[in-house]
């Protein structure tokens, strides 16, 4: 797969606007139960995705079985999560990607800034670095071009 | 790496070779025809106000979408330091290299108000031509980042401010929030270090260049190589987004038509000849769309309880209108603005301390879309707060899925059609205005930019309210969005072709004596296709930020630096032929 993405406003300006583009995907696959569970919502991403690009909505157990399967035709496909938690379930269940961005978590009760517009809990700063001690290359990103952080280089101070 | 550094180096090569070729066009000492303006403090403070005022909230949303491009702010710029014509034209000229700026999702890439107040002044003030002034206003917009950055992360403590005011239920209290901490903040951060540096570094520049046009003439030959290269990076820039799948050869008819025309065209006649193209366009590939049955039955779904009024729904949009983003931070991003936006409508549905209290608290929350056409998820939510006040069972997580759920989609569809349509053809086409010296071309891109963002913004925020959630799923089916979309691809392709040729300017002074017999490379390039330089060039940048995936700072930079040290008099004095 092209990339996966943590960022939990899914697809919204920065996905359609730069990263279609910049990775130039012709599918996003967006991998939430609640979504998968919101025949409304589904529509709403459906519609919103840019001309050219299909959106699949799954869930956690499906979006194991279907991107499980790494087939080279995949490349460009770009996979949205809204949680750390999703991400690892996702590594956990055979979804072995090499490279993770961390685009956007907004702030929320028990989470604090991070960097930028990303704010984390203890709890999902604990499964980024179980993440990392995998080998995972997490990245914090809103968009290429911005200013990129490693993950490695800040999880001392988290 | 090696691949890189080569591929690095060839381009640095290419670009020695053609400032180097670019240097001899301007070889003959330079006048400076209009003298220098002498900045006053009053001057240069109204500057720095006018910057503040561009990023402030209120002017309704007309600041960032208006006062924030450098055509405005340079013609304004003009206005106060008494040269409004020359302010115009370098405002036009700063620009072109913001034309395909786009700001999602709260990143910010450059600042193109810094760049048009501060480098509109500093040209002015230093006395540099019209054509030089955005080599020196391009670096100038990289600044913008810090106090962005500043802004972002203090704002977020302001937030805090708001949130206590929530838990006592003062309706009154979070609306101020949102101003009186973080407009006096920005107006420090802001007016303040500009009005400082229009008023210090004017005079700066000017001795600079003086000593420059006395003792190293060269350089500013190098402005105007690296100004015109820099057009070319802005066209390039707004290219990324335009030039592909089927919609390509209108860039190539809008240059031609344009560059066949001697240069000269008005561009707002071109862009009335593109919207045809563009209409014919739509409809050979997609036909018209159907008309839609489906509102009218959504309507009369939708029971209307008479809680609220119009006027309710108008007041709320006026205060998304002007102060969604006047607290803009990083952890909440534009959540107090949405807070602030609910206020007419909590104060209206909800009457004991605790229902107030926990209205505002649960529309404090991290909240982020594209403000024009987002507003119809204040809609939607208006219409949810008025069912569950009239006792309907909507729970907080219910409002609150609505809100998240959709806000990512529509600011990216508002992001598209804003500020990847609506801002860049109108300021082409005042651009284009405006390069001929008509002040026309700055009043028109204000009032084709405010009709959207007023007219529109008002029908899709009301839409949302009437509609609720089918008001969304309605605006996406209709087919006019994906035509919209398609169509602003072939007029954008069209006016870019047009823009490349009026302010990308690039020819050569090489000369081949065959027996006795000079021919000049240019004439004969001339008869080949006038303006052939200016479109590879452009072609050039796109490639390489298209296909090589160059940072377009980077190509900034090497850009000025290329266009400087290649216009030393070193080339001009042995030459290459």
């Amino acid at each position: 797969m092209g990339l996966v993405r943590i960022d939990d406003r899914l697809i919204h300006g920065q996905v359609v606007t730069i990263w279609v583009k910049a990775l130039r995907s012709t599918r996003i696959v967006i991998v939430d139960d609640s979504v998968a569970a919101d025949s409304f919502m589904q529509d709403v991403l459906r519609l919103a995705a840019p001309p050219g690009v299909t959106v699949d909505v799954c869930t956690v157990q499906e979006g194991i079985a279907t991107l499980g399967e790494d087939t080279p035709g995949r490349d460009k496909t770009l996979v949205l999560v809204k949680s750390p938690r999703v991400a690892e379930q996702l590594y956990q269940g055979g979804v072995k990607f090499r490279a993770l961005n961390v685009g956007g978590i907004g702030a929320g009760p028990g989470r604090r800034s991070v960097f930028k517009n990303i704010s984390m809990s203890g709890e999902e700063i604990a499964t980024l670095k179980r993440l990392m001690a995998e080998g995972v290359q997490i990245t914090l990103q809103t968009v290429p071009g911005e200013k990129c952080v490693a993950f490695v280089s800040m999880a001392g101070r988290l | 790496m090696r691949r890189k550094i080569a591929l690095a180096m060839v381009i640095s090569l290419a670009l020695v070779l053609i400032g180097a070729f670019f240097s001899f066009v301007h070889a003959a000492p330079l006048v400076q025809e209009q003298p220098a303006v002498k900045v006053s403090f009053l001057m240069a403070a109204v500057v720095g106000i006018m910057y503040y005022l561009a990023l402030s909230p209120w002017f309704a949303n007309i600041g960032f979408t208006v006062l924030y491009r450098p055509l405005v702010a340079g013609t304004l710029v003009g206005i106060v330091m008494g040269r409004p014509l020359d302010g115009m034209m370098i405002g036009a000229n700063i620009n072109v290299l913001y034309l395909g700026w786009i700001s999602a999702g709260g990143s910010l890439p450059g600042d193109p108000a810094l760049a048009g107040y501060l480098g509109t002044a500093l040209a002015l003030g230093g006395g540099l031509e019209t054509e030089q002034a955005l080599a020196l206003a391009a670096p100038l917009g990289l600044l913008g980042g810090l106090t962005w950055a500043l802004r972002m992360s203090t704002c977020s403590v302001f937030a805090h401010i708001a949130d206590s005011f929530a838990a006592k239920g003062n309706i009154r209290g979070v609306a101020l929030s949102n101003l009186v901490f973080s407009q006096p903040f920005l107006f420090v951060i802001y007016a303040v270090p500009v009005a400082l540096a229009a008023w210090l570094g004017s005079a700066v520049v000017g001795q600079a260049l003086g000593w420059i046009g006395q003792n190293a003439i060269w350089v500013m030959n190098g402005l105007y190589v690296a100004s015109g290269m820099l057009s070319a990076l802005g066209i390039a820039l707004n290219l990324r987004f335009l030039f592909r799948g089927s919609l390509f050869p209108y860039f190539f008819i809008g240059f031609l038509v344009t560059s066949l025309a001697g240069g000269g065209i008005n561009l707002l006649l071109l862009a009335i000849i593109g919207a045809c193209v563009a209409f014919l366009h739509v409809l050979f590939t997609e036909g018209l769309p159907e008309v839609e049955k489906a509102p009218v039955q959504a309507t009369e779904a939708r029971k209307r309880s008479g809680l609220l009024t119009r006027a309710d729904v108008f007041k709320s949009w006026v205060l998304w209108l002007c102060f969604s983003h006047a607290n803009y931070n990083w952890e909440r991003m534009q959540g107090i603005g949405f807070a602030h936006s609910m206020t007419p409508i909590i104060r209206k549905l909800y009457k004991t301390k605790e229902d107030i209290s926990a209205a505002l608290s649960r529309h404090l929350v991290f909240y982020n879309t594209q403000p024009d056409v987002g507003g119809v998820i204040n809609g939607v939510t208006i219409a949810m707060e008025e069912e569950r006040a009239l006792g309907a069972d909507i729970s907080d997580d219910a409002i609150n899925a609505v809100k998240t759920g959709l806000m990512g989609p529509m600011a990216g569809i508002g992001d598209t059609i804003q500020q990847g349509i609506v801002i860049p053809i109108s300021l082409a086409i005042g651009m284009g205005l405006a390069l001929e010296g008509n002040f026309f071309g700055p009043v028109l891109f204000a009032i084709l930019v405010a009709a959207f963002v007023w007219g529109a913004g008002w029908l899709i925020y009301y839409y949302g309210y009437q509609q609720g959630k089918a008001a969304v799923t309605n605006i996406l089916q209709s087919g006019l969005l994906n035509r919209v979309i398609t169509g602003a691809g072939v007029l954008g392709n069209f006016v870019l072709g047009a823009l490349a040729v009026n302010f990308v300017k690039l020819s050569t002074p090489i000369k081949f004596i065959i027996g006795g017999t000079t021919f000049e490379l240019q004439s004969v390039l001339d008869s080949l296709l006038p303006n052939l330089l200016p479109l590879l060039l452009v072609l050039l940048v796109w490639w390489l930020l298209e296909k090589k995936k160059v940072a377009a700072t980077t190509v900034m930079i090497v850009m000025i630096v290329v266009a400087v040290l290649g216009s030393y008099p070193i080339f001009g004095e042995f030459g290459f032929f």
